[in-house]
């Protein structure tokens, strides 16, 4: 599956190809071998090693050594990854893994505290706008009786 | 290109996740390989994956093409059920909305599996969503309370990465930018005290 190409990051950039060749390179932690970005990206290995040979020209991506015939890119603008992460995400299992026991503490700190008490009076409804953004979200928010809430708590798997 | 994933082959997937995150993604990756095109995971269930499961979904939404999506389930052993589609031995439910979706695409997460990638919608989107339901839908104290700690998780673990520009737009366009200054300012004071 194609990664979605910000109309943005095409015309900063000047080529979608490049933006899908950028992407999984922005949103790694580490370097990846062109066949990774090809098989990320979908796009043609041959264009990947086209737009990492121009970026590399340029001085926008890195390549490393990665063993024995095989060579690791990296985006070495850090402006650059900024940029991309805003705009084209993807998510990595292994950066997944590194980041929980962080992310598990902080929830846990989280969870130690009061509920919020939300006071949703002190947000003033617009009846025109509560009209338009319910049609909007109509089916989203809509639950038929038998997507109840009783289902939630953990699944069982065959 | 679809491919043919056989119930197998699903059951098998299934088997191998360790979390229940983990299985929304390995079946949104599977479906998304059977119809051959994109399919987003929404909702609860986009919101469980971003969370690592600290939330809980009831089912998981979908946003691809609706037959073809029907098509494959069915011939996974899911069953139709109103409005969703269901696998009473995994407890699994599946509500297919279309191919419309309320946020943006180039905002979604693509998300590796062992089984393929798999898109979820984006953390702006999916925290808009949430504010949208606190004001304008009516919401038991518990569902209410569920909503809190989506929001309250979702912007610990992305608010420093959100695409301000874009969640701005959607925020002044569903009229949640008041909801949304006060999560913030309430999640900063939090980050304040822990830090003491």
């Amino acid at each position: 599956m194609p990664l979605p190409v910000d109309p943005y990051l095409a015309a900063l950039f000047g080529s979608e190809t490049r933006v899908r060749t950028l992407a999984p390179l922005a949103n790694s932690p580490e370097p990846l071998t062109a066949y990774r970005i090809a098989a990320l990206s979908d796009v043609n290995r041959i264009k990947v090693y086209a737009e990492l040979a121009k970026l590399a020209r340029a001085g926008v991506v890195r390549e490393r050594p990665g063993g024995p015939h095989r060579s690791l890119w990296e985006l070495i603008d850090d402006d650059v990854r900024r940029i991309f992460r805003r705009r084209i995400r993807v998510f990595w299992s292994e950066e997944r893994a590194r980041s929980e026991p962080d992310r598990a503490r902080r929830a846990r700190e989280i969870l130690a505290e009061p509920l919020p008490e939300i006071d949703l009076s002190k947000y003033p409804v617009d009846p025109a706008k509560a009209a338009e953004v319910r049609a909007r979200y109509a089916k989203e928010f809509e639950r038929p009786p038998e997507k109840g809430p009783s289902r939630k708590d953990g699944w069982r798997r065959g | 290109m679809a491919t043919r994933i056989t119930k197998r082959e699903v059951e098998n997937t299934v088997a191998s996740a360790g979390s229940k995150p983990e299985t929304i993604e390995y079946l949104g990756a599977l479906l998304g390989r059977a119809v051959g095109e994109d399919v987003v995971i929404v909702g609860g269930s986009a919101i469980e994956i971003h969370t690592s499961g600290r939330t809980a979904s009831a089912d998981i939404d979908v946003i691809g093409p609706r037959a073809s999506a029907i098509e494959a389930v069915e011939s996974w052993g899911f069953v139709r059920a109103g409005r969703i589609w269901r696998r009473e031995d995994w407890g699994i439910d599946f509500d297919f909305l279309g191919e419309h979706m309320t946020g943006s695409r180039s905002k979604t997460v693509l998300r590796e599996t062992p089984y393929g990638p798999v898109r979820v919608l984006g953390y702006e989107d999916s925290l808009v969503k949430r504010f949208v339901e606190l004001k304008y839908w009516p919401t038991a104290p518990d569902w209410r309370a569920d909503l809190i700690r989506q929001i309250q998780f979702l912007l610990e673990d992305y608010g420093d990465s959100l695409d301000e520009e874009y969640l701005a737009f959607v925020a002044k366009r569903d009229g949640v930018v008041d909801i949304l200054a006060d999560f913030r300012e309430r999640r900063s004071r939090s980050v304040e005290r822990r830090d003491e």
